[in-house]
């Protein structure tokens, strides 16, 4: 039998799984969230927490990294002179 | 070869004895069954540890740590977090991202895996980062903004990381998690 379970941190839905940990919820209440977070809001430059009483909560996001991460190689390459 | 006179209640309690440990209620005939239902005890030891299950988060990881349970009871050598075309159709078939692929100390493990390597296993055939950042082949590590740090596993939890800004475990994905004590030999 699967458990099903959801996290709740600071009145907001965190996750929903199948496993350990958690509280455990009924698979109508498991599918309910699931449904409303795969219909969730999708603004751009906007982020969104799922409050229990299953409503969105909007926030701005924070703008992108002007500097972002680059990976290993190109890390190395730029240190052994090559071009950026 | 000898012959003993056991008595009645002793061999009842074997018989017993062997009902727990197999887990059944069935009546046993002495001495073929007794020997058949030992036989069917799976033997202990050597089998090897895991946890397995799947969470959907709310919320994007930007530039913040959650964590998913698990229920190993030790901080797992073996972790794996992916998502599958398997039951996500935003997935082109037969595709699978990777979140995580983490063996003990041996943290960049991806960048041992090739497309040659992940396309004759006869199920993939293409390995992803779950953010689609690379595809194919692995010629080198990825960003380590997203990189699994051992020392933030537990018993208990995989750490979800991005350090970053950009969304790396994303809300509304099912992904799953294997996590295990150790690795086949």
């Amino acid at each position: 039998m699967m458990r099903l379970y959801k996290i709740v941190n600071n009145g907001y839905i965190g996750m929903v799984g199948i496993g350990s940990g958690g509280t455990e919820i009924t698979e109508t209440e498991y599918n309910a969230i699931l449904d409303t977070i795969r219909r969730r809001p999708t603004r751009e430059g906007y982020g969104y927490r799922l409050r229990v009483d299953m409503t969105w909560e909007e926030y701005e996001l924070e703008p992108p990294d002007p500097d972002p991460d680059i990976d290993d190689l190109t890390a190395f390459e730029i240190l052994m002179g090559g071009t950026v | 070869m000898s012959n003993y006179l056991v008595d009645g209640a002793d061999l009842t309690s074997i018989a017993n004895a062997i009902r727990t440990k197999g887990g059944t209620s069935a009546q046993l005939a002495f001495p073929a069954g007794f020997v058949s239902a030992i036989g069917a005890i799976p033997t202990g030891g050597g089998g090897l540890e895991y946890d397995t299950g799947t969470f959907t988060l709310a919320e994007d990881v930007t530039g913040y740590y959650t964590t998913v349970p698990h229920n190993l009871g030790k901080v797992p050598k073996f972790v794996v977090v992916w998502q599958s075309s398997y039951d996500d159709n935003t997935l082109p078939q037969q595709q699978v991202n990777l979140g995580y692929v983490y063996l003990e100390r041996i943290m960049e493990l991806p960048q041992r895996l090739t497309s040659a390597a992940a396309s004759n296993n006869g199920f993939f055939a293409e390995f992803h980062w779950a953010n689609n950042a690379v595809s194919a082949a692995f010629s080198g590590p990825n960003s380590t903004s997203y990189m699994l740090d051992p020392a933030e596993l537990t018993a208990s939890a995989i750490p979800l990381v991005y350090r970053g800004t950009q969304a790396f475990w994303r809300a509304g994905v099912t992904y799953h998690y294997f996590v295990s004590e150790g690795w086949w030999t």
